[in-house]
C-alpha cells in the first residue's frame, strides 16, 4: 500500500505544479499592418474575396461549449469576415477585397476560415488562402490572447480588441505574396479567374480554355482574344457582378457597425467571466490534487514508525478533506459564472439573431433576384453564341 | 424570357416578331445585345435601389452604431453614426458603373462622358465630387432612356447630394 501511496502523491504533486506553469501573455498593443508603400499598378493587384466564416460550432471542445452561443458566433462569423476583410483592404497591399457569401472561384485569392475559439480573452480562427488557380498559399490556425485593459473604455480605440490578429493574417499574405508570387504568376492568377468567371456564363465558349494539371492546379489551355467579343460582353457582366457584391457589401458593413458596440460590450464582460471561471475552474483543480494528495499522504502517515508523522496524520487527512470541500465550492461558483455568462449570451442573441436573420434574408432575396438576372443573362449569351456559329457556319 | 422564348424551330423566332421578314445574323445579334442592356439597366436599378435603401438605413440608425475597422484609409467605417462607406479600394470598381466593351481592366477609371447617352439637365453640377451613391444615380439617369424616370433618377440625384434644398 505505501508503495503505491508514493509515487501517487508524487504525480499529484507533479500535476499540480504543471497546473500552476500555465501561463499567457497578453497585451493591448497590437501587431501593426505592413503595408508596401511602392506604387503597384492595376495589373499586379490582385482581388481578394472572403467567404463568410464558418462558425466552427462542431469543433468547440466540451469545457467551451457552455462559453459559446450559437446564434453570437453566427454573428462573428459575419464581424470576423469583415474585419479580415477590412484589414486587407487598409493594407493598400491587394485590390478590391470583398466578403462574399458564396462561390468564390472566380476571385483571384480566396480566403476560406472558421471560427474555432471566440471568447472575449481568445480568439482563434483557422485560416485557408488559395488563388484562383487552386495553389495554397496558407492553411494556418490564428490565436490572439487580448488583455482585460483592452476592453477598458479609457483606452477604447477604433479598432476591434483582436485587431492585430487580422493583421497578423493580412501580413502573412502580404508576405507570401512577396516572396513566392511572381509577376508572371499575377497575371496567370488574374486570367484564370476571368476565364472561370466567363465560364460561369458560357461554358460551351470557355470551357476548354483551362484544364486541371497535376495535382489538381489549373492550367490556361489557350488565350482569349484581345477584343473577343462574347469575353467583352462577359467583362460588361462582371462589373455588375462588382456592383452586387458591393451591395453585399453596405449590408455587411451595416450589420457589423450594428453589432459592434453590444458586442464588444459582451466579450468585455464575457472577458471577466471567462477570466473567472478559468481561475475558478484551476483553484478547483489544485486544491482537489492537494486534497487527494494530502490525504493519502495521512494514510501513508498511519503507516509510519515515525510518531511525529502517525500522530499529525489525522491533521493530515482532515486538511486534505477541506481542500477537497473547497474544489467543490470552487465548482459550485463556477457553476454561478456560467449562468451569469448564460444570461449575458442569451441577452446579446436575443439583440443580435433577429439582425443575423433579418441580414440572411436580405442576402437570399437580393442573391434571388440576382441570379435570376445571371439566368437570363446565359441564355442570351448562349443565344448569341449560337448566332455567331451559325453565321460561320453559313459564310463558310 | 430572354433566349427561352422561341417561335417554332428558330431559337431566333422572338426576336423577329411583328418584323414579318427574316432576320440576318447581325440584326439578331444587335436585337441580343440590346436584351442584355436592356437587362443592364434592370439589373442597375435593382442594385441602386437596393444600396440606397441600405445607405438610407444605416445612416438613420447612426446613432445605435459604432465604428469596428481598423484604421488607414480605404474602406474603414468612420466615426460612430457617420455615413456608410462602401468597402473598396482606390482602384476599384466598386460603384465604377458599366465598363465599356473592349476593356479588360477592373480600374473604374472609365467616365461618365464613355456611356453618356442622354444629356445632363442644366442645374446638375460636374460629377468631380459625387460619391459612391451619387456616381450610380448620376449614371442611371444618364443612360435611362424613359424620360420620366430620367427625370425621377435625376430628382433623386438632387435629393442626394442636397441640390433640391
Amino acid at each position: 500500500m505505501l508503495k503505491l501511496i508514493k509515487p501517487i502523491s508524487m504525480l499529484l504533486m507533479a500535476l499540480f505544479i504543471s497546473s500552476c506553469s500555465t501561463q499567457s501573455v497578453k497585451t493591448t498593443t497590437f501587431t501593426p499592418i505592413v503595408s508596401d508603400n511602392t506604387s503597384m499598378a492595376e495589373s499586379e493587384l490582385l482581388d481578394i474575396g472572403i467567404a463568410i466564416f464558418q462558425p466552427g460550432l462542431d469543433d468547440i471542445p466540451r469545457n467551451r461549449e457552455e462559453l459559446t452561443f450559437s446564434d453570437v458566433r453566427m454573428a462573428e462569423t459575419y464581424f470576423a469576415s469583415f474585419q479580415l476583410a477590412q484589414a486587407l483592404q487598409n493594407s493598400g497591399n491587394w485590390g478590391v477585397v470583398r466578403v462574399v457569401p458564396g462561390d468564390l472561384s472566380s476571385t483571384d485569392v480566396a480566403i476560406t476560415g472558421t471560427i474555432l475559439q471566440s471568447d472575449g480573452e481568445t480568439m482563434k480562427l483557422q485560416v485557408n488562402v488559395k488563388d484562383s488557380t487552386g495553389r495554397t498559399w496558407m492553411n494556418k490556425e490564428y490565436e490572439e490572447v487580448v488583455s482585460k485593459f483592452s476592453y477598458d473604455p479609457r483606452m477604447r480605440r477604433s479598432e476591434d480588441a483582436f485587431q492585430g490578429l487580422f493583421n497578423r493574417i493580412a501580413n502573412d499574405l502580404y508576405n507570401y505574396k512577396s516572396r513566392s508570387v511572381e509577376q508572371e504568376d499575377i497575371q496567370k492568377i488574374r486570367t484564370i479567374s476571368q476565364i472561370q468567371f466567363a465560364r460561369g456564363f458560357a461554358p460551351q465558349v470557355f470551357d476548354d480554355y483551362l484544364e486541371e494539371g497535376r495535382g489538381g492546379a489549373l492550367e490556361l489551355t489557350r488565350l482569349p482574344a484581345e477584343n473577343d467579343p462574347i469575353l467583352n460582353r462577359i467583362e460588361t457582366i462582371r462589373e455588375r457582378d462588382y456592383l452586387y457584391v458591393d451591395a453585399l457589401q453596405d449590408y455587411y458593413s451595416t450589420f457589423v457597425r450594428q453589432m459592434a458596440i453590444p458586442y464588444t460590450e459582451f466579450r468585455r464582460m464575457s472577458y471577466d467571466e471567462v477570466m473567472t471561471m478559468d481561475r475558478l475552474a484551476a483553484d478547483a483543480r489544485r486544491n482537489m490534487i492537494m486534497g487527494v494528495a494530502a490525504i493519502l499522504g495521512g494514510i501513508a502517515a498511519t503507516q509510519s514508525n515515525n510518531a511525529a508523522a502517525y500522530y499529525s496524520s489525522p491533521v493530515i487527512i482532515a486538511s486534505g478533506g477541506w481542500l477537497i470541500k473547497d474544489a467543490f465550492d470552487s465548482g459550485d461558483e463556477r457553476q454561478l459564472h456560467i449562468e451569469m455568462l448564460a444570461e449575458l449570451g442569451n441577452s446579446l442573441e436575443m439583440e443580435i439573431a433577429p439582425r443575423t436573420i433579418e441580414l440572411e434574408e436580405r442576402t437570399i432575396t437580393l442573391s434571388g433576384s440576382v441570379e435570376d438576372q445571371y439566368d437570363q443573362w446565359r441564355d442570351i449569351l448562349a443565344d448569341i453564341y449560337a448566332n455567331d456559329v451559325g453565321e460561320a457556319a453559313s459564310s463558310d | 424570357m430572354a433566349g427561352g422564348q422561341t417561335n417554332g424551330d428558330d431559337p431566333f423566332g422572338d426576336l423577329a416578331e411583328g418584323r414579318g421578314q427574316v432576320m440576318t445574323a447581325s440584326e439578331r445579334r444587335a436585337a441580343l445585345d440590346a436584351r442584355l442592356d436592356e437587362g443592364f439597366a434592370e439589373f442597375d436599378g435593382l442594385i441602386l435601389g437596393e444600396r440606397e435603401r441600405v445607405q438610407t438605413e444605416a445612416n438613420e440608425a447612426g446613432s445605435g452604431v459604432m465604428s469596428s475597422s481598423g484604421s488607414g484609409s480605404g474602406g474603414g467605417d468612420g466615426e460612430a453614426g457617420g455615413p456608410l462607406v462602401v468597402v473598396s479600394a482606390p482602384n476599384s470598381s466598386s460603384g465604377g458603373g458599366v465598363m465599356p466593351p473592349g476593356t479588360a481592366t477592373r480600374e473604374g477609371d472609365f467616365t461618365f462622358e464613355e456611356q453618356e447617352s442622354f444629356p445632363v439637365p442644366e442645374d446638375i453640377p460636374s460629377g468631380n465630387n459625387d460619391d459612391v451613391v451619387a456616381r450610380q444615380l448620376r449614371e442611371a439617369a444618364m443612360g435611362e432612356p424613359d424620360a420620366e424616370l430620367r427625370e425621377k433618377l435625376w430628382d433623386e440625384y438632387r435629393t442626394y447630394t442636397g441640390l433640391s434644398q
